[in-house]
């Protein structure tokens, strides 16, 4: 079983960065390799950046259970305007009782052994649950950190080019023999998502990478409806929308594209949330929606410079 | 835009004005409200914030300063207020979130970790939301000076910053706002140390007269000489307001004496003046600071 989370916002700069500046904005640890995909758009990955950790695990209904490992957290850039964080551990139940020697746990990254024998399900609950404890495994601030990292750095000019909420989502996806592989998406509220994937064992590596996927455009979504909200409020306060809107087309609209990144045996994924809850369709009549509003004021600026 | 409520004296209004502030900026943008008076945290009593009211048990701005939480809990003032009159008095309000402080937390002393906490916590929220009010502690706090300190970080060159000094209108309090800001160890002081710009710092201060007595209305319960000495204390005021560069230029606004805010720090709703329990006109008062502070005309150089 594997547990993470992705944290999802805009990057603080203006405009979207060019390739390169992406890149170097990603140079995290010298000597490390950004990998960068521009096909069919680009999507940036920072160097993994690895934590040990000896911690209670967050169960629910509380059961007594220990994590030693590593936790793998990485950042992404998406069409250089999205920026997001991604934490990631494979749980591994052991039987052992006591911590072994650190070389033990740093050759297998991205892995924390489960001690205390919890019931696997009281653990995927248990990583669900908002709230901080001292001293539990916590992906949430692993993934904020890491936000926070690339937020501050020199390549950025601190100047978000539109004012958006970050998501969090959190996900575990359950490896099963034979299964068909399975989405659930719950919005628990306006930023946070919990998912639960079941995949066979031979694509529980992918299910990382279609979180992610999933966590960008679920925040591309939520963004778009947050933007159109604004603007109906600024149209009924008689201020003027168009410069909000004009932003929103330029740095989110062509992002859009589900599925485009992920393996294709989980592709299918896609299709059972495009039925429901339906993102593509909602999405498509938002951008439709603004770009008539564009028209409209064009319109009406043209024809009071002719009456003019 | 990061917005600072500052005052040199306790008891000023500070944190009841900029709640109201915010509560009126709110009805159009999205706005967080950052409760920094980490001595004695309020503010949740006065948006009638029952589990917030003298700061929340765990996870409050005060933990994520000292012990390394990474996200303060954040409180939804319109889902989470006792007042039925502020729930869905505008469908089409902007989000206001509050993030309160911890009970029974205190001052603590600014080390560069927490420095950098707080360049974080600001960056964060200004990519989030149009207006960031924090409510600082009263005096030269060490929240003041953690303010001043992170605004001058080179990642935060891209975020507008306004410093609202609140006083009340009497001798004591003008001379005291003066000192805050014009004098050693004062906002501008501090701030030149910290790497700010003096001048462009002094252009992004403005004043809040709280509580002006109005004079021009008719009092019958008051006699001619009463009324003679309170124009003549209120005009010696003004000169003493210009002499302190606290005069006219350096004002954002003027709030009126109000009975109810008086008796209880409270949010002043439409509905309080309907049923003629508050006076319009510091509804009205509360309206035009919101309006004035994200009005750029307003904050254009000296």
């Amino acid at each position: 079983m594997i547990i993470g989370e992705v944290r999802t916002g805009l990057l603080r700069n203006s405009l979207p960065l060019p390739r390169q500046a992406v890149v170097d904005l990603l140079s995290l640890r010298p000597g490390r390799q950004v990998v960068a995909t521009d096909r069919p758009i680009n999507r940036t990955v920072s160097p993994d950046s690895i934590v040990g950790v000896d911690c209670t695990l967050a169960t629910e209904p509380q059961a007594k259970a220990r994590g030693i490992g590593t936790v793998v957290t990485h950042a992404v850039v998406v069409g250089g305007a999205v920026l997001q964080s991604s934490s990631r551990t494979r749980l591994e139940w052991v039987d052992y009782r006591e911590r072994k020697a650190w070389t033990h746990y740093t050759h297998r990254r991205g892995v924390v052994d489960v001690l205390g024998n919890p019931p696997p399900v009281q653990v995927v609950n248990g990583s669900k649950r908002s709230s901080h404890q001292r001293d539990t495994l916590d992906l949430g601030a692993m993934c904020q950190r890491m936000l926070m990292l690339v937020q501050g750095r020199p390549q950025l000019d601190y100047k978000p080019g539109l004012r958006t909420q970050p998501t969090q989502l959190r996900w575990n996806a359950t490896a099963r023999k034979g299964a068909r592989p399975a989405v659930h998406l719950h919005i628990d509220d306006e930023s946070r998502r919990t998912v639960d994937v079941v995949v066979p064992p031979e694509l529980l590596g992918e299910a990382s990478r279609f979180c992610e996927d999933l966590a960008l455009h679920d925040w591309l979504y939520t963004a778009l409806g947050n933007v159109v909200e604004q603007a109906e409020r600024d149209m009924a306060a008689g201020t003027d929308p168009m410069k909000l809107l004009g932003s929103a087309l330029t740095l989110l609209v062509r992002l859009w594209m589900p599925g485009a990144h992920v393996d294709s045996a989980l592709r299918p994924l896609w299709a059972d949330l495009e039925d429901v809850p339906g993102f593509s369709q909602s999405w498509h009549r938002n951008v439709a929606w603004i770009r008539d509003q564009i028209s409209m004021s064009t319109l009406t600026a043209w024809q009071d410079a002719r009456t003019f | 835009m990061l917005v600072f409520a500052s005052s040199d004296k306790g008891g000023t209004g500070r944190s009841v004005t900029s709640c109201n502030i915010a509560f009126h900026l709110a009805q159009r943008l999205d706005v967080a409200y950052l409760d920094f008076d980490f001595g004695s945290p309020t503010s949740g009593a006065i948006f009638e914030i029952p589990r917030a009211e003298r700061g929340v048990e765990r996870e409050g701005l005060h933990t994520y300063f000292t012990d390394g939480i990474t996200d303060p809990r954040r409180l939804d003032v319109w889902r989470q207020t006792t007042r039925q009159d502020l729930r869905g008095s505008n469908v089409r309000a902007g989000r206001l979130a509050f993030f309160p402080g911890d009970k029974g937390g205190a001052e603590f002393g600014t080390t560069r970790e927490i420095q950098q906490r707080c360049v974080e916590l600001f960056t964060r929220l200004d990519s989030e939301f149009d207006v960031v009010v924090v409510d600082l502690s009263a005096g030269r706090s060490a929240a003041l000076t953690m303010a001043l300190m992170a605004t001058a970080q080179p990642s935060m060159r891209g975020v507008t910053a306004r410093w609202l000094v609140f006083h009340r209108w009497t001798h004591q309090h003008i001379v005291a706002a003066n000192g805050l800001v014009y004098g050693d160890r004062g906002l501008l002081a501090v701030g030149k140390s910290a790497g700010h710009d003096q001048d462009t710092l002094l252009d992004a201060i403005r004043f809040v007269r709280v509580a002006v007595p109005n004079l021009r209305e008719h009092n019958p319960g008051q006699t001619a000489a009463q009324a003679t000495w309170l124009h003549a204390c209120d005009e010696e005021l003004r000169k003493l307001a210009v002499d302190n560069r606290l005069g006219r230029s350096r004002i954002l606004g003027t709030t009126p004496v109000e009975p109810v805010l008086q008796w209880r720090e409270q949010i002043i709703a439409e509905s309080d003046v309907s049923a003629k329990i508050a006076n319009a006109g510091t509804v009205k008062s509360f309206r035009e600071l919101s309006v004035r502070l994200t009005d750029d005309a307003v904050w254009e150089g000296m």
